[in-house]
Formats: structure tokens, C-alpha cells, sequence
């Protein structure tokens, strides 16, 4: 598979390869968009293609489209009109749009690659996106664990009560 | 969906089992819930969420969605009440600087509060004041915390997210009678606050948090005031403004300060806008006088009063420029016969005028609530808060912007 970034071809590009082994070929400046891969790429150049064992493709590949856009953003070009704040927030919307399960692997993702505005954006949609949920319905989107015990939870339900009314 | 969940609940007795059942339903009934999009992504079952990815999440929550997250995990109710991650949220300005006002709360058993939040234009259920002991009232508030007087004439600080309280230390002045203004100054650096009281013939005590000590200061009246009127005060620029009466009998209005830095009163008498605010004459059908309510608004002290025209109560709000002394008018309610603030000719509640930042809020006798956008000058009627619904006359409100905090010490 591989993922297109901006057509300039006098950038160096680089090989990412998620964990279930697809292999992606981006620009060097789409890869700095992480602080993760950055530092790897100062560390052993763009001929030796990395390895991202906990990311899988389509969640990369999601990464990929992020990181080339606002890498894009950055970019000036002579024949267009830069890219307003409004359209990259309404970028950004769309881009959250998404179930809240990938949101979870994103933060994943984000975290691991150290995707800085990523991270930011993706935690604002899922902090919107549990507002109104149950205790229940949070553990099970972000996989957490139940670890109170019935009164424990009575307790905490007590005294917060009125937040629930 | 609630209906059900409560149905299941008188099932749930406690037994982990029983509790595992249901949590496995309840997943699985969410799961047909949600077929509209598909997940992407194959998730290891076993990788928790990074803690700084769950601050940022939770520090993007209004406190009482906040609150209820408390009871997911153990990592998240100790993360939500450690002082690090309250004072990381309070630096984000769109969640920590909107504070919900006016508050309203019930004075019998269960003191439930409700406050309406402007962002959401919409009423908020918040805390109950329930574990305070004794009967108890609302004299003042500021930042999150309230302050009550019990049956004792003892005035309690309490916050009432955290549900911490005290005592504050018997005043030697016994100034907290019924009849005394009590204010509550937030000095926001120091998260300290003043409580600033003052008895009807003007003698003051101040408490303060920082020293736990009561201070008595002045009791010296300005020549020809006889009494502090009401028990509305608005705090601006270090001076505290209360409405006064003049002389005996003759019964000129009108407003002085008091400079907390030098514990003295100004010796000038600002005297009300004509017709405003005045005392009835002793021979009218309601004694007393007609609502006047002061508060501070952008740096400036306004009056709220009203005015009786052709038989009608007129509301009116002023700004006071200092530097000639005069009021201007900002803003007249609207009162024809059709307008949705009629109910206000019955005149207005002087502990109900709040404000924050551009709105101020008015309440009626009846308990509607107004509120004008002093940028825009638009009026708005408030929609019925859910406490004041039905026959309950058993409602306080308080005038102050509550900021609901998990910080706040008392």
C-alpha cells in the first residue's frame, strides 16, 4: 500500500511499515509531523524502512492522512490561496467524525508516534464525545477496567449524586 | 434506555456476578445501539490509555460531566481530585471561566440547588447543600464557595462540590444578624477570600481568611446617614458600595463606599437617580422601600432599581461615572402589558440582580429571571428554573456567579 503525500519529488521520502506489515511511502516532511519518527529518521536516515509494531495500517494510514495535511497547510504555494484556520478546523471536524473505537486506537497511535495537535484534537473529540455517557458506556469505548467494587462505586455514586439528576 | 437501566438496577444486589451479567448486557445491548459506523483498527484489549491522553480528555469536561466520571476506573477518581490536574484544568480558559449564575436552592429538607448555565442556556442541577448541619441560609457566595448562617447566627463557608465546610470563628461584634449586608470578596491569586459585614448602623467587621481572624474596624457614619439600607453591595476597585438612607424622616437615598484598604467609610453621600429606589412614605399601603440593588459590572458600579410611573413599576439599570458623579441609564426593562417580563410590575426582588461579565439578571417577586446582555442591550426572559416550579415559595436565590470548583478551600 502505498500512501501519497504532496507530489514534490525533490523531498526525500520515507518507508513506514505497520504492524500488520503494509508497507507506506511518505514525504520526509509528512514524517516529522511526529516527534517519534523525526528522531528515528535523525538517528538512522530514510533508507532503512521503520518498523511501527503497535500501529496497524488502517489506523497509519488514517495518522498519514493528518500528518499530510497539516503538512500541506504548512507549505506556501505561488499559484494557490493558503489554507484558511476555518478550513483546517472544518478539516479537522471531519476528520474526528469517526466511531469512538478508532478514536481510541488513534490516541494510541498519536501518543506513540508523539503527534503533539493530533493528540489534542483527538482527545477534544472524545472528551465530547463521552460528555453525556454512562460510567459503563466510557469504560467500554477506552477499554478500561472496572476496578471499584460495589460499595466502593455506591459510595463514589452517593456523593456525586446530584451530577447524575 | 433510563427506564430500563432502572428496572434492571432492583435486580442488581450487589453480587459481582449478578453486577458482570449485567455490565456484558448492557455492552452488548449499546453494541445494536451503535450499528451506524463501523470501527476501524484491531484494539489490544489489554493497553490502557496513556495518562496523559486521560488528562487531556477529562480537562475538556464541564464539571458535572466530570463529576460523573468519577466512578470509572480508580486511576480516574484519584486523578480528578489530585490538585495537579485542578489546577492544569483551571488554566484552560473555555472550560473554567464559565461560571453558571443565577443560583437557585431550596431552603427545605434535600437544599437542592440549581443554577442556570448561559452556555447551554439551560437550568443545571448542581450539588445539594445537604450536608451542612442545622437550618440553615444563604447570605453570600463568590468563586465556588457559599456562605450561610445557621440557627446559631454562625456563618458557614461550604463548598459544595467538594462537600467540605466550616465554621467560621463567632465575630465579637455580633454583626451576622439577620438584619446585617454580608459580602464575600474572592481574592483570586491567593484562592483566599474576605467576608466583609456590616450592621445597620454601619459598624463593620471583616473576616479573613488568610489571618482565621475576625477584624473589627470602623464604626465612624458619614454625618446625616442613619442606616445601611438592604443587604445588596457591589465591590469595585477596593471600595465597597452599600445603599443608604439619609436623616430621619426626610428619607434622601443613596449610595457610599467604604475603602476596604483604609477600613473607612467615604464621607460623600451619592444620592439615587430621581424617583428611583426611594423609601415609601410611611403613610403607603407597602411600607418600606422600592427595590434598589447594587452591582458591579466591566468596572463599574450599577444601580438596579425601580420606579413607581403611573401606577406601574418601572426597572430601570444605571452606571455610575465617578468622575462627575452622575447615572446614566443603560437600560429600561421593557414593561407594556404584551412583553414577556410583565410579571415584573409587581416589582422586582432586590436579592435577585446578579451579574457576570456582559449579563445581568433580574428576578421578579414571582421568580422570573431577565437577563440583559449589556453589549447588545438585548433582553431575554430566562426559562422557568425547575426549582421554583409549581407552589414551591420555599426558594432562596443567590446573587453571585457560581463557579463550581473541586478546589475551592473553605
Amino acid at each position: 500500500m502505498h500512501f501519497q503525500g504532496s507530489p514534490n519529488m525533490a523531498e526525500k521520502r520515507v518507508k513506514l511499515i505497520s504492524s500488520d506489515n503494509d508497507e507506506f511511502e511518505v514525504d520526509e516532511a509528512v514524517a516529522f509531523e511526529s516527534e517519534t519518527l523525526r528522531n528515528m529518521i535523525q538517528d538512522t536516515g530514510t533508507n532503512v524502512p521503520i518498523s511501527i509494531p503497535n500501529v496497524s495500517s488502517d489506523i497509519l494510514a488514517k495518522v498519514l492522512e493528518y500528518c499530510s495535511y497539516h503538512a500541506e497547510t504548512m507549505e506556501t504555494h505561488d499559484d494557490k490561496p493558503p489554507i484558511t484556520d476555518a478550513q483546517i478546523r472544518e478539516w479537522d471536524a471531519d476528520f474526528v467524525d469517526v466511531h469512538p473505537a478508532t478514536l481510541y486506537s488513534l490516541i494510541l497511535a498519536a501518543n506513540y508516534l508523539n503527534i503533539k495537535n493530533l493528540l489534542d484534537l483527538i482527545c477534544q473529540a472524545v472528551a465530547n464525545n463521552i460528555r453525556g455517557k454512562t460510567a459503563v458506556e466510557i469504560r467500554k469505548i477506552l477499554h478500561i477496567q472496572d476496578d471499584f467494587t460495589y460499595e466502593e462505586e455506591m459510595e463514589i455514586r452517593r456523593e456525586t449524586k446530584w451530577a447524575f439528576d | 434506555m433510563e427506564s430500563s437501566r432502572s428496572f434492571w438496577k432492583r435486580f442488581w444486589k450487589g453480587s459481582s456476578h449478578r453486577r458482570n451479567m449485567m455490565n456484558r448486557w448492557m455492552t452488548r445491548r449499546n453494541r445494536k445501539e451503535k450499528g451506524t459506523t463501523t470501527a476501524i483498527g484491531t484494539v489490544l484489549q489489554k493497553e490502557k490509555l496513556p495518562l496523559e491522553a486521560v488528562e487531556r480528555i477529562l480537562s475538556q469536561l464541564p464539571l458535572p460531566a466530570l463529576v460523573r466520571t468519577c466512578c470509572v476506573c480508580k486511576q480516574w477518581h484519584a486523578l480528578i481530585s489530585s490538585p495537579r490536574f485542578l489546577h492544569a484544568r483551571a488554566e484552560i480558559p473555555s472550560v473554567a471561566n464559565t461560571p453558571y449564575f443565577p443560583v437557585v436552592f431550596s431552603r427545605s429538607y434535600g437544599r437542592k440547588c440549581c443554577a442556570f448555565d448561559f452556555s447551554t442556556h439551560q437550568w443545571q442541577r448542581l450539588a445539594p447543600l445537604n450536608f451542612v448541619p442545622y437550618r440553615v441560609t444563604y447570605v453570600a457566595g463568590a468563586g465556588g464557595l457559599f456562605c450561610l448562617r445557621n440557627c446559631f447566627e454562625l456563618l458557614v463557608v461550604c463548598n459544595p462540590i467538594t462537600r467540605q465546610w466550616k465554621n467560621l470563628p463567632r465575630s465579637t461584634g455580633q454583626l451576622c444578624a439577620s438584619h446585617s449586608l454580608i459580602h464575600m470578596v474572592l481574592d483570586v491569586p491567593s484562592t483566599s477570600y474576605k467576608i466583609i459585614t456590616i450592621s445597620g448602623s454601619c459598624k463593620t467587621e471583616i473576616y479573613d481568611r488568610s489571618s482565621q481572624k475576625w477584624d473589627i474596624t470602623s464604626n465612624n457614619l458619614p454625618p446625616g446617614v442613619t442606616s445601611i439600607r438592604g443587604r445588596t453591595a457591589a465591590f469595585c476597585n477596593g471600595f465597597l458600595y452599600c445603599i443608604v438612607d439619609e436623616g430621619m424622616g426626610s428619607k434622601l437615598s443613596g449610595i457610599i463606599a467604604y475603602d476596604l484598604q483604609l477600613a473607612m467609610w467615604s464621607s460623600m453621600l451619592i444620592v439615587l437617580p430621581s424617583g428611583f429606589g426611594e423609601a415609601r412614605s410611611s403613610n403607603s399601603l407597602q411600607p418600606g422601600s422600592l427595590a434598589a440593588s447594587l452591582i458591579e459590572c466591566r468596572g463599574h458600579v450599577m444601580l438596579v432599581a425601580e420606579k413607581m410611573q403611573l401606577g406601574a413599576t418601572l426597572v430601570s439599570i444605571f452606571e455610575l461615572q465617578l468622575t462627575n458623579i452622575t447615572w446614566i441609564e443603560v437600560a429600561t426593562l421593557p414593561h407594556d402589558p404584551a412583553s414577556p417580563f410583565e410579571s415584573f410590575k409587581h416589582g422586582l426582588r432586590c436579592d435577585g440582580v446578579v451579574v457576570h461579565g456582559n449579563v445581568i439578571c433580574l428576578t421578579s417577586q414571582s421568580g422570573d429571571m431577565a437577563a440583559l446582555d449589556v453589549s447588545t442591550l438585548t433582553w431575554t426572559r430566562l426559562p422557568d428554573c425547575p426549582l421554583v416550579l409549581g407552589k414551591n415559595a420555599d426558594i432562596d436565590i443567590a446573587v453571585f456567579p457560581f463557579l463550581p470548583s473541586l478546589d475551592a478551600p473553605v
